[in-house]
């Protein structure tokens, strides 16, 4: 079976498209906004994470140092716009029929998520996916981003004026 | 899919091909040169590691401020620890399964 393995950059993406190839899934890591569309003639799996955790996730990718003010100054230019326009473009698919869904906290955390994403998928899952799930990917971070180590009134007040509660809900955080 | 791995550091420069540094990855039955095949600083093994996997072990480690490499790859591989000889690989190329070469794989340090 091919999938298309879609997510917002930092999101899980290499973590979910190991977690397919350990099912017998062939994919490889896509990030395709809402507007651009997927190929009709294979699932469509896509991850979502707190959008928190992204940014911090990022910084680490980019070798910054996680601080309150490298979370500020990301906020208002991600990689190449404001973090809460470039997540939105792909925002679309968290409504979509078609879209199989998998938020990365319950596909790291424990062997549910992946036993859910083969379920729906319609391919057993093999009992030894989730154990090799984790590390030797090209991203893998021994700590998982943790948005709460940085948090304070400085990051709360931007993140709310850049609309982060609204993200929050919308991403279902 | 089938893998060469260095079996010797090239010289002592940190950014220079190391022991268990896996060169490159090909599908199974590639036709690799003579010299992937002899070189004894090479060795070539065959497992069913995921490709996200393998991708992994092919991933140089760059300090992201500067683009400076700092280890042509982030991972290494104890090939010792797999029993796996030199080259010249006498006859078929060894199957090692994805667990033995997950338990043998680790990041390096940084300088």
């Amino acid at each position: 079976m091919e999938v298309t393995a879609n997510g917002f950059p930092k999101a899980g993406n290499h973590a979910l498209v190991k977690g397919l190839q350990l099912l017998g899934v062939n994919c490889s890591v896509q990030h395709i906004p809402f507007a651009d569309g997927v190929p009709e003639d294979r699932p469509h799996v896509f991850i979502r994470r707190d959008p928190r955790n992204i940014v911090c996730s990022w910084l680490t990718h980019m070798g910054k140092p996680v601080t309150q003010g490298m979370f500020i100054a990301h906020l208002h230019k991600f990689e190449v716009a404001p973090f809460a326009e470039e997540l939105t473009a792909f925002a679309g698919w968290l409504d979509d029929a078609r879209t199989i869904h998998v938020r990365y906290e319950d596909l790291v955390y424990n062997a549910q998520g992946l036993k859910d994403l083969a379920g729906k998928l319609g391919v057993p899952y093999l009992d030894d996916a989730y154990p090799n799930l984790p590390g030797m990917t090209v991203s893998w971070q021994k700590k998982h981003a943790n948005w709460a180590e940085i948090w304070g009134p400085p990051v709360e007040h931007a993140w709310n004026s850049i609309g982060g509660p609204r993200l929050l809900e919308r991403w279902g955080y | 899919m089938e893998i060469l791995v260095r079996m010797v550091n090239r010289s002592d420069k940190t950014d220079d091909s190391k022991y268990g540094d896996c060169i490159a990855a090909r599908p199974d039955g590639f036709p690799w040169t003579q010299a992937e095949r002899t070189n004894p600083a090479w060795s070539l093994f065959r497992s069913n590691l995921t490709q996200a996997e393998v991708d992994a072990l092919l991933q140089p480690l760059i300090d992201a401020g500067s683009l400076k490499l700092i280890y042509r790859r982030k991972l290494t591989v104890d090939v010792n620890g797999l029993g796996l000889a030199p080259n010249p690989t006498s006859g078929a190329i060894p199957d090692i399964p994805a667990e033995d070469i997950r338990a043998v794989t680790s990041e390096k340090p940084l300088p």
